[in-house]
């Protein structure tokens, strides 16, 4: 499909272009390379390489504000290790597990920020067609921009955990050691960190894709992310007044409150009954996750396969 | 035509604008959302003045519904005709420059309350009107806290709009980072925030703060909410005055 072929009556790959002057007798590299291409081209759109300095700030502050209270705990960590050496109590510092809970606000801010970066330029002005004359269609386009922000999340979410265990590490007296105890605790990071990547980047990138105007997309974002926290809880204070029932599995909706309870499935930590109203277990939370996951990944390709190229 | 047909038009002009798309028709439905919410409540038997403040007003209303509303509609007013290009011909014409901005300010605080301030009121009234004289009063607080809010988000960010055609995304990172974010972690910044002036005049008549605290006592909040609200509609009157043409390169 994707080899050249030497004829110039038959259909070829790439006629829409080729009127006929000049022809193009290369390798064509063919679907997968074009996916990468885009991959790594929305990978430095996402963080503004190649752009002018203003392009970079903003992903550049947000990344830094959520990896910024691990960072300090790193360059404090000897000052800690004293204190707590003199007070002979265990220093009370930040953890693995709840981590993403107490600060993933600025991974939402960062999603609402650069999630329109995506997906809106290209519709606004119309570009599109152009991409999908090419050996590029519609569901590798919104797959090759959703796994460029995966992974841009992936790594945001992912730097903090590092600083933590390094600042974690140095701490110790006995590096090596302390390398052993403190890897299983870290570890789960990964997979959690990965989970709320997936679940962040396809539920923003499928809001955002609905509107050329990057604007309207971060409203429509945060409208959906701060009433699909409220109007559980609102529910829920109603139903728990009559007794349990099963207004408490609406949370499965709030994106950011189901995360944080499906990421705590990963440490194998308990759900706090302070922050997780209802009887749903970090299980639940993690299939409602999955569940997420691949609706807003549907909604997105539905959204692509939809719009007028 | 005598100044007072004039600023109907513009009105005239500037709802037509507003009204004519599709995110209005989305705007009307968030705004019923606290109504079902509150039948909700009413069904549920949930009739506290302090539940349905905390879990409809605060968390729906004033977090969300008031600041999405208000600053579309402010940064709209003006943003659509400079971003169309039309705002030449309302310059062109011999109106004052303040005129202008009086009717653009008018028709975009006029559709924010005439949403939000809807909304809040049916919702109160549905759930609140059994909890007797302090569910009303209760009810005309979140009123006022709202018509409050509406006019200054209204009014700031049509003046920014003047300014950059960000207006949007400034107004969008505003209501997350700074009365979101920022406002619960550092109490000093109440006194510039919208929010806490539409609870601080609310509280002339009932209390409406979640944790009972007012930050901003109710003389205070009006006071600043005026300043503010005068001094936004003087800039964008001065601005407009000078105002240049935003280039085709964008």
């Amino acid at each position: 499909m994707t080899a050249p072929r030497g004829d110039s009556t038959g259909t070829r790959t790439g006629s829409i272009y080729d009127l006929g002057y000049r022809h193009y007798e290369g390798k064509r590299n063919g679907r997968l390379y074009a996916m990468w291409s885009l991959f790594v081209e929305s990978l430095r759109g996402v963080w503004g390489f190649g752009r002018p300095m203003s392009a970079k700030a903003v992903p550049l502050i947000l990344a830094g504000l959520y990896a910024l209270p691990a960072v300090v705990q790193l360059a404090f960590s000897s000052v800690i290790t004293q204190q707590a050496a003199k007070s002979g109590k265990a220093p009370e510092l930040l953890n693995y597990q709840s981590y993403f809970a107490d600060f993933s606000f600025l991974v939402f801010f960062f999603c609402v920020a650069q999630a329109p970066e995506l997906v809106c330029r290209d519709q606004r002005y119309s570009v599109l067609p152009l991409y999908f004359t090419r050996a590029m269609g519609r569901i590798e386009y919104a797959l090759s921009r959703l796994a460029a922000l995966v992974l841009t999340l992936f790594v945001v979410l992912l730097i903090p955990a590092l600083a933590l265990f390094v600042g974690d590490v140095l701490m110790k007296p006995d590096a090596f050691k302390a390398i052993g105890d403190e890897l299983p605790l870290a570890l789960p990071s990964i997979p959690a960190g990965a989970l709320a990547a997936l679940v962040l980047g396809s539920l923003s990138l499928a809001i955002s894709s609905f509107s050329p105007r990057r604007a309207y997309s971060a409203i429509g974002m945060v409208a959906y992310i701060l009433l699909m926290e409220a109007i559980p809880a609102a529910i829920y204070s109603i139903g728990s007044s009559s007794g349990p029932n099963a207004t408490d599995k609406l949370f499965l909706l709030s994106p950011l409150t189901s995360l944080m309870g499906a990421t705590n499935w990963f440490f194998g930590v308990p759900l706090s009954p302070n922050d997780f109203a209802g009887t749903l277990t970090s299980a639940g939370y993690l299939g409602g996750a999955f569940v997420t996951f691949a609706v807003a990944t549907l909604v997105l390709m539905y959204r692509y396969r939809r719009l007028p190229a | 035509m005598n100044s007072i047909a004039i600023f109907g038009e513009i009105v005239r002009v500037t709802l037509r604008q507003l009204l004519g798309r599709r995110r209005t028709l989305l705007l009307v439905l968030l705004s019923a959302l606290p109504v079902l919410l509150a039948v909700a409540f009413r069904m549920g038997g949930e009739t506290d003045i302090e539940r349905f403040t905390r879990r409809i007003f605060d968390t729906v209303t004033l977090t969300i519904l008031l600041p999405l509303v208000a600053i579309l509609f402010g940064a709209g007013a003006f943003g659509a005709e400079i971003d169309d290009g039309t705002v030449v011909y309302l310059l062109a014409k011999p109106i004052p420059r303040w005129l202008v901005v009086a009717a653009k300010a008018f028709a975009a605080v006029a559709m924010s309350i005439a949403l939000t301030g809807t909304s809040t009121l049916v919702a109160g009234l549905v759930d609140l009107a059994p909890a007797g004289q302090d569910g009303i009063s209760a009810v005309l607080a979140q009123v006022v806290a709202v018509v409050v809010g509406s006019v200054c988000y209204a009014v700031l960010f049509l003046t920014l709009s003047l300014f950059t055609r960000r207006a949007l995304v400034i107004g969008i990172g505003y209501m997350l980072v700074w009365e979101g974010a920022l406002s619960s972690i550092l109490p000093g910044i109440a006194n510039l925030s919208i929010r806490q002036y539409s609870i601080g005049a609310a509280s002339a008549i009932y209390n409406l703060s979640v944790n009972r605290t007012v930050l901003v006592p109710a003389d205070t909040a009006f006071l600043l909410s005026g300043v503010l609200i005068v001094a936004a509609l003087i800039i964008a009157t001065w601005k407009l005055m000078r105002f240049e043409l935003p280039g085709g390169s964008d």
